[in-house]
């Protein structure tokens, strides 16, 4: 070996060597000091629009379980247990539906509840009360489907059947997000539409009280058929009154706080409302024999064929459903659905 | 030695890598779950998660909840909003991410309802919170068993388990103890991991490295110091004087050639060889003009290859010798009998065995069979018996007169002057010392003087 690379060697190669064993340790120490960082909680981003308050599966459940307590309670035309799942309108109209099935053993039947989900609209909401639509299919019966109205009152309750409304024949539900967007919920003074929800229940009781004549008549489709059958409803009654030197009215209220409103993928909203029918019927000279099915929601007070003298009351819940189109639309309110239930009969 | 020193390290680190580098992926390879647990008081009978804690371990997170007190548990999962509303009011403990690495860290949350607890001591909350919880759970501590707001739930006596696969979205535990003094649950959350080995292959990858850099040295340093080469021997060669005869007296040695014996066969396994005293009687008994060459007389070798600058230059001292062969072939008669016996066999059997082998590797003799004597003109230094024949030829004599002339032809293609011109003028001190510097052999004092010395 040439001298000038033994002194390489001996000299300056060393040092090189001595420099990589240093780096070396360093690296080998620093395999052994890594360790790696706790995980931090990174959770998503709060969204800008709330999610839908429930899932499909979610509601599939609810429905189920909805479907169940109807199913038992129904069986023994007992409201006893329904509390569970009903609430609001559905309670007191499927109460006075047993009492009325029990009264005419059954010529009166019970309304045809399906929970077969159609058309889920979801409220995305973070807020209680949370409320929303579920258009089922259609019953066996045949018989138009059902908007059902679903209700969390707050956040430890169930979600409950509020009320449903038969659609009207010839309806046509306004198109609305789908619900794994879910649908803004709109507040009874929502503006944004050709009326707020409160104004159009409101305005719709008119209608139904004056028919043609309302101020609002212009503001509704064309007669729906909830609408005729309330007016021909009147007339027997108010034939009566006729007859008997009485009088007949009735009077339609909002039930106050009972209108829930979704917005529609158009900008326009589906607006549920509760009502209250009051038909008073006074008469002298006259007996009236009490049918069965009103004597049944009379709480007691009356027996079945009961001949009443001098007055009759009957109070109704409704559900009301209207589709209020956004602010601007020419087009008018129309009224998609409706159930009229008698739930409590008075009289002497 | 600082080289061998160092490539033993590098050995050592090497393996040490490696070594880390396995366990890294073995002893010390992380669990295949994290597990992290929530205990301790909590406030009220209910536990919550912040978003994200959830998702903390990544992948599908598994949550054990066991009674602390009661005889219920229930664990739910919903989203942030509905759980929180859901809890709403009430004391609870919410999860806010890890304390370690099997520690939950969790957050005391007082019902809002109570305006006494001062924020400002921790403390007093965290009694005062029993004493809250306490009345509610002596009624009965609310259940969320069975809400619609739960997208996945589970409950049990005394333990409840439920897996969840994250979702998109903000979601977030609950858990509550439910029933007769019914405290907060202990909840255990674990995830599966997937474990890396990051440093297995950077480690072994890297140990293999040291480890062969370790060995590569080592036997580089073990080559030179077999081949006699290694510079740095303390305390080796000045402890053994080179016994150098007169350049003369080297000169036919080599050129015999029959001086390849024992210790010129030896260089394959005895890189240096020490000389017993009686060799240096012997040699001092044959050599007329025995000189004592201390190890100075190697290092100026040293020096004046190093400033020749050419590879080749390096073995000016050696070049030489050919040239001092054909001058003094003919005195090569007078070699000692050993040599010469030696030289006959090692002539008949493989001729200039003794040294070629490794010389032509290191020093390029294949260009020139007649650099080759270079080496014999270092390992002449090796004894009496040294080997001067060069390669292939059988018989040194005969050819020295032509290797002479050759050396001459590649002294001149290297730039040297000729006829060993150098050797006397570079070193004049040495001339005598070193016979392979000695020009054409003329002035040398004795033909057959055997070179003795040490090398190492």
């Amino acid at each position: 070996m040439p001298a000038r690379h033994r002194r390489a060697l001996a000299g300056a190669a060393p040092l090189g060597l001595l420099r990589v064993a240093a780096l070396a340790a360093a690296a080998s120490l620093a395999l052994v000091g890594c360790a790696p960082a706790l995980p931090e909680p990174s959770p998503a981003a709060v969204p800008a629009v709330p999610p839908p308050a429930l899932t499909i599966e979610q509601l599939e459940r609810v429905l189920g379980d909805i479907a169940a307590t109807l199913a038992s309670a129904d069986a023994a035309l007992s409201p006893i247990g329904l509390e569970s799942r009903l609430s609001g309108p559905a309670l007191v109209s499927r109460t006075a539906e047993y009492s009325v099935t029990t009264a005419t053993a059954g010529a009166k039947g019970l309304t045809a509840l399906a929970m077969n989900a159609q058309t889920l609209v979801v409220p995305s909401t973070q807020e209680w009360p949370r409320t929303q639509f579920v258009v089922t299919e259609q019953p066996d019966d045949l018989s138009s489907p059902r908007l059902l109205v679903l209700q969390q009152a707050d956040p430890r309750s169930a979600y409950t059947l509020w009320g449903w409304a038969r659609l009207l024949p010839g309806v046509k539900m306004p198109a609305t997000a789908v619900p794994t967007i879910g649908s803004a919920v709109l507040a009874d003074d929502a503006t944004g539409l050709v009326s707020t929800p409160a104004d159009v229940v409101t305005q719709y009781a008119d209608v139904l009280l004056n028919g043609d004549a309302s101020a609002f008549d212009a503001g509704f489709a064309a007669p729906d058929s909830y609408r005729q059958g309330i007016a021909s409803g009147r007339e027997p009654l108010a034939m009566v009154a006729s007859q008997a030197s009485g009088t007949f009215t009735e009077s339609y209220a909002p039930v106050a706080d009972q209108t829930f409103a979704l917005a529609t993928a158009d900008g326009g909203a589906l607006v549920v409302s509760a009502m209250s029918t009051s038909s008073a019927l006074t008469f002298s000279g006259a007996s009236l024999p009490l049918p069965p099915e009103l004597a049944a929601v009379s709480a007691g007070t009356l027996a079945p064929g009961a001949a009443l003298r001098s007055n009759l009351a009957v109070t109704y819940s409704d559900v009301i459903a209207f589709y209020v189109p956004p602010a601007g639309a020419k087009t008018p309110v129309q009224v998609l659905g409706a159930e009229h239930i008698r739930t409590s009969v008075t009289g002497s | 030695m600082l080289q061998r020193l160092v490539a033993y390290g590098l050995g050592v680190l090497g393996l040490v890598t490696i070594g880390l580098g396995v366990a890294s992926a073995t002893l010390w390879r992380a669990d295949d779950t994290l597990v992290v647990t929530a205990s301790g008081p909590g406030a009220g009978t209910l536990v919550s998660t912040a978003p994200g804690v959830l998702e903390l371990g990544g992948g599908p997170v598994s949550v054990t909840a066991r009674a602390n007190g009661g005889t219920k548990v229930v664990l739910a999962i919903g989203r942030e909003a509905d759980v929180a509303g859901w809890v709403g009011t009430d004391a609870h403990t919410v999860i806010t991410g890890l304390a370690d690495r099997f520690t939950l860290a969790t957050e005391t949350v007082e019902p809002e309802a109570e305006p006494e607890p001062a924020p400002a001591d921790p403390a007093a909350p965290t009694e005062a919170a029993p004493a809250d919880a306490v009345e509610p759970d002596a009624t009965s501590a609310p259940d969320p068993d069975g809400s619609d707001l739960w997208v996945q739930q589970a409950a049990g006596e005394d333990s409840a388990e439920l897996t969840w696969t994250p979702e998109p979205g903000r979601w977030t535990l609950l858990a509550a103890g439910a029933g007769e003094g019914a405290g907060a649950p202990t909840v255990v959350a674990s995830w599966p991991q997937t474990v890396t080995t990051p440093w297995l292959v950077p480690g072994v990858v890297v140990g293999a490295i040291l480890l062969l850099a370790g060995i590569v040295l080592s036997v580089r340093s073990w080559l030179r110091t077999r081949r006699g080469v290694t510079p740095r021997r303390p305390g080796q060669a000045p402890a053994t004087p080179v016994v150098v005869v007169a350049s003369d007296a080297v000169v036919p040695g080599r050129a015999v050639g029959g001086a390849a014996d024992g210790p010129s066969l030896g260089p394959d396994d005895a890189p240096t060889v020490q000389l017993t005293r009686r060799a240096l009687r012997e040699a001092a008994a044959t050599a007329p003009a025995p000189q004592v060459a201390s190890r100075l007389s190697l290092r100026w070798r040293a020096q004046r290859s190093a400033g020749d600058g050419s590879r080749p230059a390096t073995e000016a001292g050696p070049n030489v010798a050919p040239e001092s062969i054909a001058s003094s072939s003919s005195p090569a008669a007078p070699v000692p009998a050993r040599a010469t016996r030696h030289g006959a066999r090692a002539g008949s059997e493989r001729p200039a065995a003794a040294w070629i082998p490794r010389p032509p590797a290191s020093l390029g003799v294949s260009r020139d069979s007649n650099v080759s004597p270079s080496m014999p003109s270092r390992h002449s230094a090796t004894g009496s018996t040294v080997s001067a024949a060069p390669d292939g030829d059988g018989s040194a004599v005969t050819d020295a007169a032509p290797r002479g002339a050759r050396a001459d032809a590649w002294r001149r293609a290297w730039g040297f002057p000729g006829d060993g011109a150098p050797g006397p003028a570079q070193a004049p001190t040495s001339a005598a010392a070193q016979p392979s510097a000695a020009p054409d052999g003329t002035d040398r004092p004795g033909p057959d003087a055997p070179r003795t010395g040490t090398r190492t």
